[in-house]
């Protein structure tokens, strides 16, 4: 499966936050919107940080593009 | 060289020339004069199979021109009418239509390069068609995942590219489709490859480009191969082809152009590795203060309710129901010494009071007790529980529990 876009997720977050900021849901839905946003964040956290460039030369063939990847330091 | 008029060497016989012998002469005779460098307008210029004729006119003169239509072919701008042209040209006499004509051998525009001209005519029919329109213009990703890079593998520009994006957003992939960038075949690699993300579709946006150099350097850029690849992509395309004030018709085309590629890495990467840390951030700090706020109104309640004198002093009830059990006990008392149709009555007001005395009437009137659930002993003060305590809420209809915030 496609790893979620970022974008998504922290499109997510910020419905989520909005929603608490309306102040129009009931306590026991605000905590658990909270819980719902604070392990979005740790997840969100997580791969920032394992965030990792790859570069890959790619041609193509038969209207499909074949990579190999390269060192992005060489 | 021999007078075209003058009659052939048979003379005595005096037989006057026919047309076609004329012609003849005069073909042989022009085509015997060299080469020469000749200038002027194009007029009324016509397309016959290929070839062109035209007259070619200054001030006061003009002369019938030819250009053969491999000559029209070798051209990288386009013979237009009231172009002013030079090339080198011969003289010869056309007879079917009684003309002199100068036909070209070599033809540029007077007034510039042809390539300034092919690039300024190229230009116009594209700005004609709207391809540099800003409503077609795509607008890039705010967090592209995959970044396509159409330029040469070796040199600075990749190199840049690569470090600035792994400067700011570090979660890409980068795929390069390494291709010349100046040269012959330069422009169809260039197009084939934009071509090639298009068609592949994995790429969110593209960069096109190459480091400075001179104008020739520059000019696959300049080619409507690479302008039209550019136009047709679906997939967003930044460009940047030289240095900062080199415009090349890429340039024109792409959805963004930006000077350098350090640049052009930053437009594809709109918001930074830290800028996404910070909203993260900025997302748990509001959740957690608009949470804490949440929570704040209902425990000021709860405090507000403990700090009632009745929690506080829960010895009152006792005190207070003593006095009013001596109460009832004197009204009881005081109900047998009565007569009997009296008694009724004052038992039943006996009977209210009494049950306004019990503390778990209390409740009745909406307030609560509150336990701890560790040992359901009655909270009496706050210094008594902790946040996250288990407590056990005792009201009129039942008890439920909660936890201390």
């Amino acid at each position: 499966m496609k790893e979620e876009r970022i974008e998504d997720a922290l499109g997510r977050l910020e419905t989520l936050v909005n929603r608490l900021e309306s102040g129009q849901v009931a306590l026991d839905e605000a905590i658990e919107l909270f819980e719902q946003g604070i392990s979005e964040v740790t997840s969100l956290r997580a791969r920032l940080d394992a965030a990792e460039l790859r570069v890959t030369e790619v041609l193509e063939r038969n209207g499909m593009l074949e990579s190999r990847t390269i060192d992005p330091d060489a | 060289m021999t007078d075209v008029a003058a009659p052939p060497e048979d003379a005595a016989t005096s037989r006057a020339l026919t047309v076609t012998e004329f012609a003849t002469r005069l073909t042989r005779h022009l085509g015997a004069l060299s080469a020469f460098e000749i200038e002027g307008e194009v007029i009324g210029l016509k397309d016959r199979n290929g070839h062109r004729s035209f007259a070619l006119r200054d001030a006061t003169s003009r002369v019938s021109a030819f250009v053969y239509a491999s000559l029209v072919a070798q051209l990288p701008f386009e013979l237009v009418e009231g172009l002013f042209v030079r090339g080198r040209a011969r003289v010869s006499y056309f007879g079917p239509h009684g003309q002199v004509q100068v036909t070209f051998e070599t033809l540029v525009p007077r007034d510039e390069g042809p390539l300034q001209l092919a690039l300024r005519q190229l230009t116009a029919r594209l700005e004609a068609e709207g391809l540099f329109a800003p409503e077609r213009k795509k607008p890039l990703p705010r967090f592209p995942v995959t970044v396509g890079v159409v330029t040469s593998k070796t040199g600075a520009v990749f190199r840049d590219i690569q470090q600035t994006i792994q400067r700011r957003w570090p979660g890409l992939t980068i795929q390069l489709y390494a291709v010349r960038v100046q040269g012959e075949d330069a422009a169809a690699e260039i197009a084939g490859a934009i071509r090639a993300f298009d068609r592949a579709g994995e790429a969110d946006v593209i960069l096109v480009g190459r480091g400075g150099g001179s104008a020739e350097d520059l000019w696959a850029f300049n080619e409507e191969i690479v302008a039209r690849a550019i136009a047709e992509s679906s997939i967003p395309i930044v460009s940047c082809v030289g240095h900062a004030n080199d415009q090349t018709l890429a340039d024109a085309v792409s959805d963004r152009s930006a000077p350098t590629p350090t640049a052009a890495a930053e437009l594809v990467t709109p918001v930074t590795l830290e800028d996404v840390q910070a909203l993260v951030a900025s997302f748990e700090r509001r959740a957690g203060s608009l949470l804490r706020r949440r929570v704040e109104g209902p425990r000021i309640r709860i405090a507000t309710l403990l700090g009632r004198r009745v929690f506080r002093e829960p010895s009152l009830l006792t005190k207070q129901n003593r006095e009013r059990v001596d109460d009832v006990a004197r009204g009881l008392v005081d109900a047998v010494t009565a007569n009997r149709e009296d008694a009724a009555d004052v038992v039943d007001r006996a009977r209210l009071r009494l049950h306004s005395a019990n503390p778990l009437a209390l409740l009745e009137r909406g307030f609560a007790v509150v336990e701890r659930a560790s040992d359901r002993a009655v909270v009496r003060d706050p210094a008594e529980v902790a946040t996250g305590d288990r407590v056990r809420i005792r009201v009129h209809g039942g008890e439920f529990d909660g936890e201390v915030l």
